[in-house]
This record gives structure tokens, C-alpha cells and sequence, in this order.
């Protein structure tokens, strides 16, 4: 039996004949419902258990990262003030230049999971710390690493705050090793501004800083998950590229920012996510 | 019932059938074949504000499979590799028996594989649409396919080989 014959042998399986299906669709609605109020349930445990003592240890005076004006979102801006964090460690630079060019070791392989669970998940973390929503504009998923072959999924979206909007972008990876050693093995490579970082009860280490490339990239944050999950939430000055749903250009210079606190909550509700 | 319920219940009766017979494939059990698409549906009800009725299926067909894969990885000390013959729930004619041969050597596949191969051949979707429902590269589909079509093979043969 070649390939395709046993492909072809494969397919007689759809025609299996089975039992009655028992499920009803109340059933699942029922299902589906207490699910839902489970979800929310949870997401605020999580914030009262953890959330809410890593944010107040933050200077919330001094942490506010500054949009950068102007409407060429290319453009050499002035660098945004130096972040002062208190509550979290701070981690010296040890270099002053910085290399962005650096490619991190391929992480675990962990399956990547639906884009819509993580847009879902994005948006409610997003309600959780600025009271405002998410939506994608442009997506990569999976998107793969042609030097080492990993699988990631990127999405970039407009969060829409009172103060207007901002550009977010999320980059769901993955590491090796245990949360301590990746974040050790990353600021090896890229250590050239001082970063912040954090310690969670449940081994999930945050770090924060301002990668400043005087053009796109405002802040990030990455977030190591125990497991091997990492996640890299970063405000960027603007966008423009076409819509996925209508296929217009899109362009959005950031009018308002994160803050600090703003964007370690995003990131600890996407931590805790269990992506 | 809500605008959100009816639509809904028009997509649960369009396609639940239809996942409890993929669910069927990977598991190689109806029972565990109707819970892992109920299971599924739950998930898919409480993301169906979210979710865009365009990419509703291929959602389904990714929960789908987490579903199955988390449940294996839970269960993986449960785990049987069935190289005989299942009971037969129905009169046995040749189709069935080919059926039945086919499904037992399906069972003895590793679980990512059979993930692999049951969304490209009884799924009937393209590498591309399997690698996005998984989450993998196109060529970890295309290498996950072959070793398990080659596991596929051996298992038939040895199969046949114990009926004649």
C-alpha cells in the first residue's frame, strides 16, 4: 500500500456509521454559559491574587511612558524619559548599544494556540486595564521563524482608550528552560538599557524596558510563563497597513499611551491565560 | 432564546455531526468522540461574540484538536494502542471489516500524528489549513504526515497479514 492508496483508505473513516449523538445544543448553551461566567470569575481572582500587588508596587508618578508625537510614524523621535520602577528589580545595562538584530535560541515546541482565543483573551485583558477594547488590525498566525524554525503568531491592533487610541503588539513564542535562565539568556544578548523585572508566586518572571530604536518601538514587556510560554507585549508609535476586514489602509498614530501598570496588567492577565 | 443562541443553534446542527465524526477518527471511540465535541462546542459558545462567522469553522477545527491532544496528554497513561480489531457496533460486511482495520491501525499512530493526518485525509484539508489548525509549519505537517502514514502502512499490513 503506497501513500496515497492509504490516504485514500484514511477517508472511509468519515463514513463510520455511530450511535445517535446524546448532545443537545440547550446543553451546550447551558455549558457554554457557565464557562463564560467561570472565565470571569477567574480573570478577577487572578487580578485580586496577583495583579493588583505587582501594579501597586509600581511608581505610578514617574512610570508613565510618554506617547511620542508627530504623524511620520518612521521618524527619529526623542528618546522617551528613564523608566524608575520601584517594587521590581532593577537590572543595570551592560552594554550602550544595543543590538535588535539578536535571535533568541528557539524555545519548547508548544502548539500555538487559535488566533480568535488570543484576540479574546487580548481584548478582555485589555478591559482589565484600561477599561477600554482590542482589535486587530494585521496578524501573522502562525508566523515562522525562518532562521530556527519556530512557530509563533503575531497580532497588531488598536486599543481604543478614552485618551484615544494605541498600538499594541503581541508575539506569542516560546522559550527553554525554566523562566530565570531565558530571561538571564536574553539579557545576555540584549542588555543594553536598563530593564525592570518581577517575580511572580507561581515562577513567572516579567521584564520590562524601553528598547528605544528612536523610531517604532515605545515599550515592551515580555512575560516568561513556567512551561516555556513567552509573550512580548509592546506599544508601538504608530501603524499603518491594510485593514484584514476591509482591506483599507489603516493608519493610527498613537494619541495616548500605556502605562506601566497598564501594560504589566495586560501582560500578567495574558500570562495567566494559560495560552 | 437570543439572536446570539439562534445562530448558534443554526451553526451547533450544521456542523456537530459533522465534529463528532472527526472527533470519532481521532479517538477511535464514539463516546469519547461525542465529548470531545461537545467539549469543543462549549469552547466554541463562549468565544461566539468573538469569533468571526468566517473563520468559524476553522476555530471549531482547531478547538477540536486541542481538545483531543490536552485530553490525550491528561489520559496519556490511559492511552491504549489498539493493534486488534475493536468490537463491532454494527453487522460486519466488507466495507466495515475495511473500516474496522482501518481505524485500529489509525489507533496505534501517536496522537500528534493522527491529529495530522485525520484534519488532511478524512478532514480533507490542505497542508496549509492543517499547519493553521495546529499551529505547525507547513513542512511539520508535510514530515508529521509521512512518519504517520508510513506507522499507518506497517500496521495494515500487519493486520492483514493476522486476518488471512
Amino acid at each position: 500500500m503506497n501513500d496515497d492508496e492509504a490516504a485514500d483508505a484514511l477517508r472511509v473513516i468519515a463514513d463510520a456509521p455511530g450511535p445517535p449523538a446524546t448532545t443537545s445544543v440547550d446543553q451546550v448553551i447551558r455549558l457554554g454559559r457557565r464557562r463564560v461566567r467561570a472565565r470571569r470569575a477567574g480573570a478577577v481572582a487572578g487580578l485580586a491574587a496577583g495583579v493588583v500587588a505587582v501594579v501597586a508596587g509600581i511608581a505610578m508618578g514617574s512610570s508613565l511612558l510618554t506617547a511620542p508625537d508627530g504623524q511620520d510614524t518612521g521618524a527619529s523621535r526623542a528618546a522617551p524619559p528613564p523608566l524608575v520602577l520601584s517594587g521590581w528589580k532593577k537590572l543595570a545595562a551592560a552594554t550602550e548599544q544595543c543590538d535588535f538584530t539578536a535571535t533568541a535560541p528557539p524555545g519548547v515546541e508548544l502548539a500555538l494556540p487559535p488566533r480568535e482565543d488570543v484576540e479574546a483573551t487580548l481584548d478582555d485583558a485589555v478591559a482589565t486595564a484600561t477599561g477600554g477594547s482590542y482589535e486587530s488590525l494585521a496578524g501573522t498566525w502562525p508566523e515562522v521563524n525562518k532562521h530556527t524554525g519556530e512557530v509563533g503568531g503575531r497580532l497588531t491592533g488598536r486599543v481604543s482608550t478614552e485618551a484615544g487610541p494605541v498600538v499594541l503588539e503581541l508575539f506569542v513564542s516560546t522559550f527553554r528552560g525554566s523562566p530565570i535562565e531565558a530571561v538571564n539568556a536574553q539579557l545576555a544578548s540584549v542588555r543594553c538599557l536598563p530593564h525592570y523585572q518581577t517575580v511572580l508566586e507561581d515562577g513567572t518572571v516579567m521584564l520590562i524596558d524601553a528598547p528605544w530604536d528612536g523610531k517604532n518601538i515605545a515599550a515592551h514587556l515580555m512575560v516568561f510563563v513556567p512551561g516555556g510560554r513567552l509573550l512580548l507585549v509592546q506599544t508601538l508609535s504608530g501603524i499603518s497597513t491594510p485593514s484584514e476586514e476591509t482591506g483599507e489602509r489603516v493608519t493610527i498614530d498613537n494619541a495616548a499611551d500605556l502605562s506601566f501598570p497598564q501594560l504589566v496588567e495586560i501582560g500578567y492577565e495574558l500570562g495567566q491565560a494559560g495560552l | 432564546m437570543t439572536t446570539r443562541d439562534e445562530e448558534f443553534a443554526e451553526y451547533f446542527a450544521a456542523r456537530f455531526g459533522w465534529a463528532r465524526r472527526i472527533a470519532f477518527a481521532l479517538s477511535g471511540n464514539w463516546s469519547d468522540a461525542e465529548e470531545i465535541a461537545q467539549q469543543s462546542f462549549v469552547r466554541v459558545y463562549a468565544r461566539w461574540s468573538k469569533v468571526r462567522l468566517e473563520t468559524v469553522d476553522a476555530y471549531l477545527r482547531t478547538v477540536l484538536t486541542r481538545v483531543f491532544l490536552d485530553g490525550r496528554r491528561r489520559g496519556a497513561a490511559r492511552e491504549q494502542s489498539v493493534a486488534e480489531l475493536p468490537e463491532q457496533a454494527v453487522p460486519p460486511d466488507h466495507s466495515s471489516h475495511e473500516r474496522l482495520a482501518m481505524q485500529a491501525a489509525l489507533m496505534t499512530v501517536p496522537p500528534g500524528q493522527r491529529a495530522v493526518l485525520v484534519l488532511r485525509f478524512v478532514a480533507d484539508l490542505s497542508v496549509e489549513q492543517v499547519a493553521e489548525t495546529l499551529g505547525l509549519s507547513p513542512g511539520t505537517v508535510k514530515s508529521q504526515s509521512a512518519r504517520g502514514l508510513a506507522t499507518l502502512r506497517v500496521q495494515l499490513e500487519a493486520i492483514s497479514t493476522r486476518s488471512t
